[in-house]
């Protein structure tokens, strides 16, 4: 630079550092309040009397799952298809879990069998509570 | 104090005369020869903007956000608000107008080379005004709180969460949890009363402040324009005022017309509230038909990183692409005889986006056709 920096240009400068650091902060703090919190894992009971054909469904801070009673032990899983996010319906017929968005499908296991989902359907842990199953996610 | 008392003593103030002759200047400039009805385009979508904005206002008055009460309070307004039905199945079609109207605007402004130098900048703040508003569509799908409506958005932004890199955060801070529930009935209401309309008015403000200073686009090439000047290009058209005005008012009388007719003759009915499974057949507006369709040909895998989100990089791009098109687009040529690439290459993206809204359209369901039953698999194939 050929002129030197005035006490004007100086100060100019210090205004716009001071006001870009304010904004920021303001939008840092405003950012802090609208993200949202993590939700404490929730607790559902599933009576075992109220199994049908071995299967029962409950649901976790609204979202549903299936609770089943396989020889291997009871499997809990999230009804929620890990595509889109549409609920899973079970298809007896074809031993299916069938996403009526896009047509995923996702054995009895939740694994999955074709189409979109890139993830198995999510597993809840399931404790043995005497007369319920205890559901955790 | 006289009236002329009081006008002088603004003008004192506000400098009001010299901003309203500078402006009655502009708009008396002749416009190129060609610019004939094209003009009531952009009118109608002013027009049908306007009736938005009013019916917005009516429903806001009388609409509660709130899992509990949002159902009921649209019930109400259907039902039992005076005119109610009436604004609320205006504000619904508008919509649909709007999007169809800024994308008639778009076909327009390509074909006719207007979005070339030096109105780079007005295509893409009229791009970001079609953004704002299918973000106000989307947001204003969720409002009335239908299980469709639940389905619909949990749906959107699941997509969203497959979105690469800053997917994930956009979808939790939207949804405002991992689920789609009150918090997102919150969010989605003040973006659709207030975030939304205020960036669509400043861009719109830029989009037309810019229409104005540089006038409508010569059907001479861009680089004769930047040498003979706007003016030497416009002789012996006609001036925004009154000729061009009166066009485009008169576009928006037709447009308000057609709406309010279809509003009345297709009110909407009851929706079940949500809070049912998740419907079939869900499918979201023509509009995004195209988006929904692709999205399914995604694997759901690629290269081991999940299918959707590599997928999701066309549409991004697409849409990137159709935003900046006047920074791709770049020839100085306005007659579509000299664009004949340019021209190709848009054909057949528009030829893509209209095949898979056809396909999104039929897919999965059972439609008489040509007096035969036919029925559609997911892709839109005949089974």
């Amino acid at each position: 630079m050929d002129s030197p920096a005035t006490r004007r240009d100086f100060l100019g400068l210090a205004l716009g550092a001071w006001a870009t650091t304010a904004a920021a902060g303001a939008a840092a703090a405003a950012g802090v309040s609208l993200w949202p919190r993590e939700e404490p894992p929730a607790t559902a009971r599933v009576g075992k009397s109220a199994l049908k054909d071995g299967r029962a469904t409950g649901s976790l801070r609204g979202v549903p799952f299936v609770l089943v009673a396989a020889p291997a032990g009871p499997l809990a899983l999230s009804l929620v298809c890990t595509h889109a996010r549409c609920l899973v319906k079970w298809n007896e017929g074809e031993r299916r879990y069938v996403c009526p968005c896009h047509r995923g499908t996702f054995d009895a296991e939740g694994r999955v069998v074709s189409g979109p989902p890139p993830a198995p359907l999510k597993r809840l842990a399931v404790t043995d509570a005497g007369d319920a199953w205890e559901v955790t996610g | 104090m006289s009236w002329r008392g009081l006008l002088d003593g603004l003008d004192v103030r506000l400098g009001w005369r010299e901003a309203r002759a500078r402006a009655a200047a502009e708009l008396a400039r002749p416009q190129p020869a060609r610019a004939g009805w094209g003009v009531a385009l952009g009118g109608a979508a002013l027009g049908v903007l306007g009736l938005e904005a009013l019916s917005g206002l009516v429903l806001a008055a009388h609409y509660r956000a709130s899992p509990e009460s949002a159902h009921a309070s649209v019930a109400a307004i259907r039902d039992t608000v005076p005119l109610g039905w009436l604004w609320l199945s205006v504000h619904a079609w508008g919509t649909h107008a709007l999007v169809a109207l800024a994308l008639l605007q778009a076909a327009k402004v390509f074909i006719s080379g207007a979005h070339k130098r030096p109105r780079e900048l007005t295509w893409v703040a009229g791009a970001l005004v079609l953004f704002a508003v299918l973000g106000l569509a989307v947001t204003g799908h969720l409002l009335p709180w239908t299980n469709e409506a639940f389905w619909s958005t949990s749906v959107r932004l699941g997509h969203v969460e497959s979105a690469p890199l800053a997917g994930p955060a956009a979808a939790r801070l939207l949804r405002g949890g991992d689920d789609v529930g009150a918090a997102t009935l919150s969010r989605f209401y003040i973006l659709h009363v207030a975030v939304l309309p205020a960036l669509l008015a400043a861009l719109l403000a830029l989009h037309l402040r810019l229409v104005r200073r540089l006038g409508l686009a010569p059907g001479v090439p861009a680089d004769e324009e930047a040498a003979r000047g706007h003016a030497a290009c416009s002789e012996g058209g006609a001036a925004w005022l009154p000729q061009l005005a009166l066009r485009a008012a008169a576009g928006a009388a037709v447009a308000v017309a057609a709406l309010l007719t279809v509003a009345a003759l297709h009110p909407p009915g009851p929706a079940a509230a949500a809070g049912g499974p998740t419907p079939a057949g869900l499918r979201p507006e023509w509009f995004f038909l195209a988006l929904f369709q692709f999205l399914k040909l995604a694997p759901a895998r690629v290269a081991g990183l999940p299918g959707e989100s590599v997928a999701q990089l066309v549409p991004l791009l697409a849409v990137a692409a159709f935003a900046l098109l006047p920074f791709l687009d770049r020839s100085p040529a306005r007659r579509l005889s000299a664009r004949k690439l340019s021209l190709a290459v848009v054909a057949a993206c528009v030829f893509a986006w209209g095949a898979l809204t056809v396909l999104g359209a039929v897919s999965d369901r059972e439609l008489r056709l040509f007096g035969k039953t036919r029925a559609f698999d997911t892709y839109g194939r005949p089974r």
